[in-house]
C-alpha cells in the first residue's frame, strides 16, 4: 500500500552523473566526474598496448609518462638518438603499424599475425627513392632499399604486432574513420588512398568505401575473435578520436561526413562494449567533442587536439582504470638492466685490451 | 740529415698489433699509435696541426704521440713523407653489441634464425651507423689532407650477421667519401663467414700474427703498401710465434 503513495520510475534515485544538469551543466567541464570507470580489475603491471588513428598517439604517450606498462614490442635499437627514433616511426605504437586508421585495417594486421594472411601478399609501391609499404606508406622517411628489405621489415613488424596480442593485458584501440579506399581486385584495403603519399591511384581498381555499422562491426567481429583464438584473456578498449576527418570523398560536406563517420564507429564501439565483458568504450571522443568543452580543446584549425584537451582526457583515463591488483609476472631482466649488462660485459673487454699494453714494458 | 724514417705508421685501436706484427714479417719499418677502441668509440681522437692528430685530455695517449714525433724528428705523426695504416673508424665491439643486445638485427638469416629478434630496415641501419660513426668519419677525411691513408677494416673473428652489415655500410660510407679502404675479410673470409680460426687471436676478437702477415702481404701484393726495398723477398706467411714487442717496433727493417 505504501507503494500507492510514493511515486516510482527508473529515473529517481539515480545518481546526479545520470542528469545533464548536475552531471554536465552545473558541474562544468573541469567538475565532469565519473564519465568512465573500467569494468577490468587489473593487475599493478597490466601491458597495455596501444594502436589506432592518431590520437592513438597520445595514449601510448601517456601510459609512459606515467609510467605504466606500455608494451613496446617494436623498440628501436639501443642507442638510437631520439629525433632518429621519431623519423622511422619508432616508440608511436606497440609496433610499427603505422596509424590503423579502419576496422577493416585491424583485421588485416590480426589476419596476418594470427598466420591467416601471408604478409607478402600485400602491394608494394614503387615510391620515388624506394619501395613503400602500401599498409604503412609513410612509416619510413623514404621507403625502403629494395624488396626484400621491405618484406622483412613487414614480417617484422608482423611478428612484434602478434606479441602485442599474445602479450599484453589491455589492446587500446582508436577507431579514427570509416572512409577508405580498396583495391577491387584483391579486397586490400589502404590506410591512405593510393596516389597520395604513394603508389598510383587507378580509378579502375581503386575503389572509396564509407563503411557502414554492419561492415565495421563485422570486421572488429572478426578481429577480435582471431585475437582472442591468440590471447583468450585480451581485454580491448576501444576508443574514438576525436579528430575531424582532413577530407572526405563521401560527396558530403567534410562536416557531415565527419559526424557520420564518428557517429558509426562511437555506435559500434558502444554496442561492443555492452555485449561483450571483455571490450570496453572509454569516452576520448566525448571529452573532446562534447558541448562541455565548447570546442575549445580544438586549435585554431578546428581538427587538432590542443595538449590540454589531451591532458583532460588522459585524467580521465587514469582515474577510471583500475590497477590496483596484484602483480601477475615475475620481475624479468627489463631492457634498461639487459643493457647496463652489456656495458659492463664491453667495459670489461676494454680493461681486458688496456692490460694487454702493459705488454710493451716487458723487457723479456 | 734526414731521418731514418719508418716505412710505414699503424695507427688505430687494438687491431693495430696484428698490423704492425704483419708489418714486421713482411720486412716493413713500422712506427704504431695505438689508442683504445674506447678512446676512437669516444671521438676523443682529433685532427691537429702541429702533431698530425691529437687525443683529449688522456696524457698518456698525448705522450705516446709526442715520442713518435720525436722519433720522427719533430714531424707531424702525419708526415706526407710516411704513409699510414689506420684501424679506425669502425670499433665494431663498441657499437653492435648494443645495437644488437634487444635483439634487433640487420640480416634475413638472422631474422629468420630467431624468433625474437626484429629486423632493422638498411636506411635505418645506415642512418643509426652515420650517428655514431659519422664523427670518425669526418676526422679521417681531415687525416687524408695530410697523408696517404689506407683504412684497414676489422677482421671478423666470429660470424655476427650485425658484424657483417655493419661493416659492409661503414666501408661503403667511407669510399663514397674518396676514403681508400682495404678489407681483409674479403680475401681472407671461409665459408663461415669469419676468418679461418689459424688467423683467430686467443681472445677471440683479433687477428693474430698470422692474420697480421697475410694481410701485409696481400696489401704489398695489391699495390696498397710499397714493398720494403731492404728486403729481397716477401714472406708469404709469418712465422707463428711474432706477437711484436712496442719498443723493438722501430728497429725492426
Amino acid at each position: 500500500m505504501s507503494n500507492e503513495k510514493t511515486p516510482t520510475n527508473p529515473y529517481i534515485g539515480l545518481p546526479s552523473r545520470a542528469f545533464w544538469r548536475s552531471g554536465v551543466a552545473e558541474a562544468g567541464l573541469f567538475g565532469l566526474a565519473e564519465l568512465w570507470k573500467s569494468k577490468w580489475h587489473l593487475p599493478s603491471d597490466a601491458r597495455f598496448a596501444t594502436f589506432g588513428s592518431c590520437f592513438a598517439q597520445h595514449i601510448s604517450r601517456a601510459l609512459v609518462e606515467r609510467k605504466l606498462n606500455w608494451l613496446n614490442a617494436e623498440t628501436a635499437p639501443p642507442r638510437t638518438p631520439p629525433a632518429l627514433a621519431a623519423a622511422y616511426n619508432y616508440g608511436v605504437f606497440s609496433a610499427r603499424t603505422g596509424n590503423i586508421y579502419t576496422a577493416a585495417q585491424l583485421l588485416t594486421h590480426v589476419r596476418m599475425a594470427a598466420g591467416t594472411l601471408d604478409p607478402a601478399a600485400l602491394e608494394v609501391w614503387q615510391g620515388e627513392r624506394g619501395h613503400l609499404d602500401s599498409i604503412r606508406p609513410v612509416i619510413e622517411p623514404e621507403g625502403f632499399a629494395d624488396l626484400q628489405d621491405l618484406q622483412l621489415s613487414r614480417a617484422s613488424m608482423v611478428r612484434a604486432f602478434r606479441r602485442t596480442i599474445t602479450d599484453a593485458e589491455v589492446f587500446v584501440f582508436t577507431l579514427g574513420l570509416t572512409e577508405g579506399w580498396e583495391n577491387i581486385e584483391t579486397g586490400q584495403c589502404y590506410p591512405l588512398c593510393p596516389g597520395t603519399t604513394g603508389g598510383r591511384f587507378e580509378a579502375q581498381k581503386h575503389v572509396f568505401k564509407n563503411y557502414t555499422y554492419p561492415e565495421i562491426r563485422a570486421d572488429l567481429d572478426a578481429a577480435f575473435a582471431l585475437m582472442w583464438e591468440m590471447n583468450p584473456q585480451l581485454r580491448i578498449l576501444l576508443t574514438v578520436s576525436p579528430v575531424p576527418l582532413t577530407a572526405t570523398a563521401s560527396d558530403d560536406h567534410v562536416l557531415v561526413a565527419t559526424t557520420y563517420s564518428k557517429s558509426v564507429l562511437r555506435a559500434v564501439a558502444g554496442d561492443l562494449a555492452r555485449t561483450e565483458a571483455r571490450v570496453d568504450y572509454f569516452p576520448s571522443y566525448e571529452i573532446i567533442s562534447g558541448a562541455p568543452t565548447r570546442a575549445m580543446f580544438f586549435e585554431p584549425n578546428m581538427r587538432s587536439v590542443a595538449k590540454q584537451g589531451v591532458a583532460v582526457v588522459m585524467t580521465h583515463f587514469f582515474g577510471g582504470l583500475d590497477i590496483t591488483g596484484a602483480a601477475e609476472r615475475d620481475v624479468a631482466e627489463d631492457d634498461e638492466t639487459r643493457m647496463q649488462r652489456v656495458e659492463v660485459a664491453m667495459a670489461a673487454d676494454d680493461l681486458i685490451c688496456e692490460e694487454k699494453m702493459l705488454e710493451k714494458f716487458n723487457a723479456a | 740529415m734526414q731521418p731514418d724514417l719508418p716505412d710505414v705508421i699503424v695507427i688505430g685501436d687494438s687491431h693495430s698489433n696484428a698490423l704492425v706484427a704483419g708489418c714486421i714479417a713482411q720486412g716493413l719499418k713500422v712506427e704504431m699509435l695505438r689508442f683504445s677502441g674506447n678512446i676512437w668509440h669516444a671521438g676523443a681522437v682529433v685532427t691537429d696541426e702541429e702533431h698530425g692528430i691529437w687525443v683529449h685530455k688522456n696524457k698518456a695517449m698525448q705522450a705516446q704521440i709526442v715520442e713518435l714525433r720525436a722519433r720522427l724528428a719533430g714531424r707531424s705523426v702525419l708526415t706526407p713523407e710516411v704513409p699510414v695504416l689506420l684501424s679506425a673508424g669502425f670499433h665494431l665491439g663498441r657499437f653492435v653489441s648494443p645495437f644488437g643486445a634487444l635483439g634487433h638485427v640487420t640480416e634475413a638469416r638472422a631474422f629468420a634464425g630467431e624468433a625474437q629478434s626484429q629486423y632493422v630496415s638498411q636506411r635505418f641501419a645506415s642512418a643509426y651507423l652515420g650517428a655514431h660513426r659519422g664523427v670518425h668519419l669526418r676526422v679521417i677525411r681531415r687525416m687524408t689532407r695530410q697523408t696517404q691513408i689506407t683504412i684497414v677494416a676489422p677482421p671478423i673473428c666470429q660470424d655476427v650477421p650485425n658484424v657483417h652489415r655493419f661493416l659492409a655500410l661503414q666501408k661503403a660510407r667511407m669510399e663514397a667519401v674518396g676514403l681508400r679502404v682495404y678489407d681483409p675479410n674479403a680475401d681472407f673470409q671461409t665459408a663461415e663467414h669469419c676468418l679461418p680460426a689459424a688467423f683467430v687471436a686467443e681472445d677471440m676478437r683479433h687477428g693474430n700474427a698470422d692474420y697480421g702477415a697475410a694481410v701485409i702481404g696481400k696489401m704489398i701484393a695489391d699495390g696498397l703498401i710499397k714493398a720494403p726495398v731492404r728486403v729481397e723477398k716477401t714472406v708469404a706467411k709469418a712465422p707463428k710465434k711474432s706477437a711484436p714487442k712496442s719498443g723493438d717496433q722501430r728497429k725492426s727493417a
